[in-house]
């Protein structure tokens, strides 16, 4: 495999934090969160009704850190893209990897974690 | 035969130490003689009663059936006056006597009432029994001016509570500083701040000389010649034990009935519990001892003697929202070879303070947060050795999760101190019992029935090991902030919290989710009545882009247009706007406005620009519209002129937020033609008058709105809708409607909190009002000052160049 290649996107002073921002990325719908220690990136897109999560809260369900999607409030742990509440068995929501590296938002080209992993 | 026991006092010592009997092989009649009529009550949480928080039935300990249920003769409204011990019989004011085999004596104390001159006019009180809190309750109120004696443990509940009536408190203590028996001079001053900030007055070393007045109290002249006017009184002085009755038997008795470790006095047939007691030359104020004594009595008197009562350490704690104290063991630190710690944060009235002795606990001073209270009185009870936790005296690590923080207590910790209830205890009722509710619990091991401050400690145990724990829900906030909005408010107000994210730090997990966040963005909101710090991260998406969210992820678009009138210009430039963006479906809303759907978040602040209107919050909960009927402008019935007056209430109450949206339409007749009477606030107009109605609903339910006031003049129609509007907002639990909301606190309330409350309370909630809509703007000016991609997706640098998004490189 080669080197995964990472390309700057934002500075991080452009996500608030805790907010979702969203960005066109490869074709797909992104939807950013600036949780502080960590920045996420998933597909902008509830597995329910398609719902943006870019413009969901970050909350938490028993200490994992979810997005709940503005239309259902469907609970989506943004670790494991899980809809977790209600829980069910359905699709998860991609998630792409994603890093701070010197105030600047990276993501890696190429794959989504998903398909990496 | 059965032996006859007589138990003299009906209170919470005796009822407890006949609780512990029953619990015993025993064979007694058992007769219980109070001179309240009522049953056992909580006493502890008589200053509850007062403050409004709890009913008088909340505070019923055993009920008329727990007596009938275990044969015991309940004689309530008796007053015992003589004891007879050569004859073995006690006497009742009423003239009937009982003859005893075994008497138990437990008379509890009373207030101490100092010889003041006046001290008997009408409107002076002590605070002491029910009676007491009923009498105090029903002349309390808003404009009442109350003084209170005495800056001790009850006398600043009974404070607190009467000031939550309404009415303005002033505090007079004898002594240097507040709770001088409980706190060294700094903690006082803490206290005494504190007790400021929630709008309390406190005056120290006031020496009070004299009640004035003509039969019923008007004034309090302290010795220094000042005189405060006053409607009430409490005198909290302190209290004494009733011990007369045992000293004109001829037992042995002190200040108090004296009694030995088994709790037995001088006559071999006669013991005494609780506040009439003295044991080793002290007295008992507190309950945690007092019950220890119950279980010691209840042995020795059924024949089991053995255990021994051995004294106990002092610990106090003020239950007061935002003014928590607790004190315990011996705060001096002026003694040879003990070592103090302190911590004094004057911004946030938090004072402690640990005396230690050879690494061990020997007094403890907790001000403005006494949340953990029980790890320093473990730690003074079982005299740990704190070599080891020198680092983290003062501040424990936060606990990660629910019950993480209880896990790491022993089995044998005491968990609820007024009732001696371990964890150990609380876990067996778990598992034997399958205990899973607060209530529950309370039932089965009367954990958290005392000063109840232990409440959350247990629920966060329970929630640890209950299979089935369940919350009792209907209360609380949410999990993540598990305290009711009343008392969030209270919170807020007092420990100035002026963030959502500092209040989850501190009282929550600090995450919080989509329910608790948008509520407590509300709650800083009208605390601080605008003067919080917005967090954007705490509100729903449409209050981060100010438009309504639609299922495909489009927002809609509605200008306000005050009371549903507008002009051709208006109506061309939304013309304008719908073609150039091509909005797919312009729709005339219910509300009197133009609602434009299916707008990208992009083309949000662009279409505000080129609307060049104010936002009409139709995407919020906050006031939506004022609807209006053409009225006496053109209408040839109409009486008032319902589209000024529309117009004007919709100007005055724009921009703000409420617990949920809030509607309002003004009609200039009865007849109603903007449906008036089924809104949140509605104004009809007839000749001469308007009707000022509130908690209209036409909803997934109807409901007829009801009437508040009817007043003469427009101005007054504005400012009666006014003072509802901001009561609703000050008042209303956060997704409450106005329907819900008068029902529940009931029209009555509503109006004598309102339109009939006196003038100062009026003005205070006008000029709160009026502090938040001078702060308040139009939402849609945001699109001068956008936040970071607020609207628009990043933009990926081409080069890979970053750059930070500004007011300067933001573009409209």
């Amino acid at each position: 495999m080669s080197n995964p290649q990472w390309v700057p996107i934002t500075a991080i002073e452009n996500l608030p934090l805790n907010e979702g921002r969203s960005l066109h990325w490869q074709g797909l719908d992104i939807a950013l969160f600036n949780l502080g220690a960590r920045v996420v990136a998933v597909e902008n897109k509830c597995p329910h009704q398609h719902g943006p999560l870019v413009d969901g809260m970050v909350s938490n369900v028993e200490g994992r850190v979810t997005v709940t999607c503005p239309l259902h409030t469907r609970r989506i742990c943004l670790d494991t893209g899980q809809i977790i509440k209600p829980a069910t068995a359905g699709p998860c929501v991609r998630s792409f990897p994603a890093k701070i590296e010197a105030g600047v938002v990276l993501l890696q080209k190429g794959r989504s974690e998903a398909e990496a992993a | 035969m059965k032996q006859r026991l007589a138990v003299i006092g009906n209170g919470m010592a005796g009822v407890f130490t006949v609780e512990q009997i029953l619990k015993h092989n025993h064979d007694f009649e058992i007769t219980i003689f109070g001179d309240e009529t009522h049953v056992n009550y909580n006493r502890i949480l008589l200053s509850s009663v007062l403050a409004g928080e709890k009913e008088v039935d909340d505070i019923v300990l055993n009920d008329i059936d727990w007596y009938r249920a275990n044969d015991i003769q309940a004689r309530l409204g008796l007053r015992i006056d003589k004891i007879d011990l050569a004859n073995k019989t006690i006497h009742s004011a009423q003239g009937c006597t009982t003859t005893f085999d075994k008497l138990l004596i437990a008379t509890g104390s009373s207030a101490f009432r100092p010889p003041i001159d006046g001290i008997d006019k009408q409107g002076v009180f002590v605070f002491r029994t029910l009676d007491d809190a009923k009498h105090l309750l029903a002349l309390s109120g808003t404009g009442v001016k109350a003084v209170v004696i005495g800056g001790g443990l009850l006398g600043l509940e009974a404070a607190r509570g009467l000031q939550l009536q309404g009415c303005e408190v002033t505090v007079l203590h004898l002594g240097t500083h507040l709770m001088d028996r409980q706190l060294d001079f700094t903690g006082g001053q803490f206290l005494k701040r504190k007790l400021e900030s929630l709008g309390i007055t406190v005056i120290c070393k006031a020496s009070t000389m004299a009640f004035t007045g003509a039969g019923h109290v008007e004034g309090v002249r302290l010795t220094d010649g000042r005189t405060l006017d006053a409607n009430l009184v409490v005198v909290a002085a302190g209290i004494k034990p009733n011990s007369g009755l045992a000293r004109s038997a001829g037992l042995d008795v002190n200040k108090g009935i004296v009694v030995n470790e088994y709790l037995e006095t001088s006559h071999p047939d006669v013991f005494a519990v609780g506040e009439c007691t003295e044991f080793n030359g002290q007295l008992f104020g507190l309950v945690a001892p007092i019950w220890e004594q119950g279980k010691v009595l209840a042995a020795t008197i059924t024949g089991n003697r053995g255990p021994v009562f051995t004294g106990y350490t002092p610990a106090t704690k003020l239950k007061i929202m935002g003014a928590d104290v607790f004190s315990a063991g011996d705060f001096d630190d002026q003694r040879d070879g003990v070592e103090c710690v302190r911590l004094e944060d004057p911004a946030l009235g938090i004072y402690k303070k640990l005396i230690l002795r050879d690494n061990k606990l020997e007094g403890v001073i907790l001000v403005g947060d006494a949340s953990d209270d029980h790890r320093f009185m473990d730690w003074l009870r079982n005299g740990t050795d704190l070599t080891d936790q020198r680092r983290h005296l003062l501040s424990p690590a936060a606990a990660a999760g629910p019950g993480e923080d209880t896990a790491a207590l022993p089995d044998t910790h005491t968990i609820c101190g007024c009732n001696g209830v371990s964890k150990g205890a609380i876990i067996e009722a778990v598992h034997t019992h399958g205990v899973c509710t607060l209530a529950q619990l309370k039932d089965k091991t009367r954990a958290a029935t005392g000063c109840g401050s232990c409440a959350g400690l247990c629920q966060s145990l329970l929630k640890a090991v209950a299979p089935d724990y369940a919350e009792e829900k209907a209360k609380v906030l949410c999990e993540c902030v598990a305290f009711t909005q009343d008392q969030l408010r209270e919170i807020i107000r007092s420990q100035k919290l002026k963030g959502v994210q500092e209040v989850l730090d501190i009282y929550g997990n600090g995450i919080g989710c989509e329910v608790c966040k948008p509520a407590l963005s509300y709650l800083v909101d009208v605390v601080w009545q605008g003067d919080h710090n917005e967090d954007r991260s705490a509100r729903f998406i449409n209050d981060r882009v100010h438009a309504n969210i639609q299922k495909d992820g489009t927002f809609s678009v509605i200008p306000r247009m005050r009371g549903g009138v507008t002009t051709p210009a208006e109506l061309r430039k939304i013309a304008d706007v719908a073609e150039k963006y091509n909005v797919p479906l312009v729709k005339v809303t219910g509300s009197q406005r133009i609602d434009l759907l299916g707008v990208k978040k992009q083309d949000l602040p662009h279409i505000w620009e080129d609307l060049g209107m104010r936002s009409g919050q139709g995407y919020t909960k906050g006031v939506r519209m004022v609807k209006t009927c053409v009225g006496s402008t053109f209408c040839r019935f109409g009486t008032q002129d319902a589209i000024t007056t529309g117009v004007e209430l919709e100007r005055r109450l724009e921009d703000l937020f409420t617990p949920h949206k809030t509607k309002l339409a003004v009609v200039g007749c009865p007849r109603n033609c903007a449906e008036a009477t089924v809104k949140d606030i509605g104004l009809i107009g007839q000749e001469g008058s308007w009707q000022i109605v509130v908690g209209g609903a036409a909803g997934k339910g109807v409901r007829k709105a009801d009437l508040l006031i009817t007043v003469e003049s427009t101005e007054e129609a504005l400012e009666a809708a006014s003072l509802f509007f901001q009561y609703y907002r000050e008042n209303g639990v956060y997704l409450e409607r106005t329907y819900d909301f008068v029902e529940r606190l009931g029209m009555e309330k509503v109006r004598r909190d309102t339109v009939y409350a006196t003038d100062a309370v009026k003005q205070g909630l006008l000029d709160r009002l009026q502090r938040s809509k001078d702060r308040a703007s139009d939402a849609w000016l945001e699109r001068h000052n956008p936040r970071p991609f607020q609207f628009a997706p990043i933009e990926v640098a081409p080069n890979g160049l970053v750059q930070i998004e500004t007011e300067e490189n933001a573009h409209v």
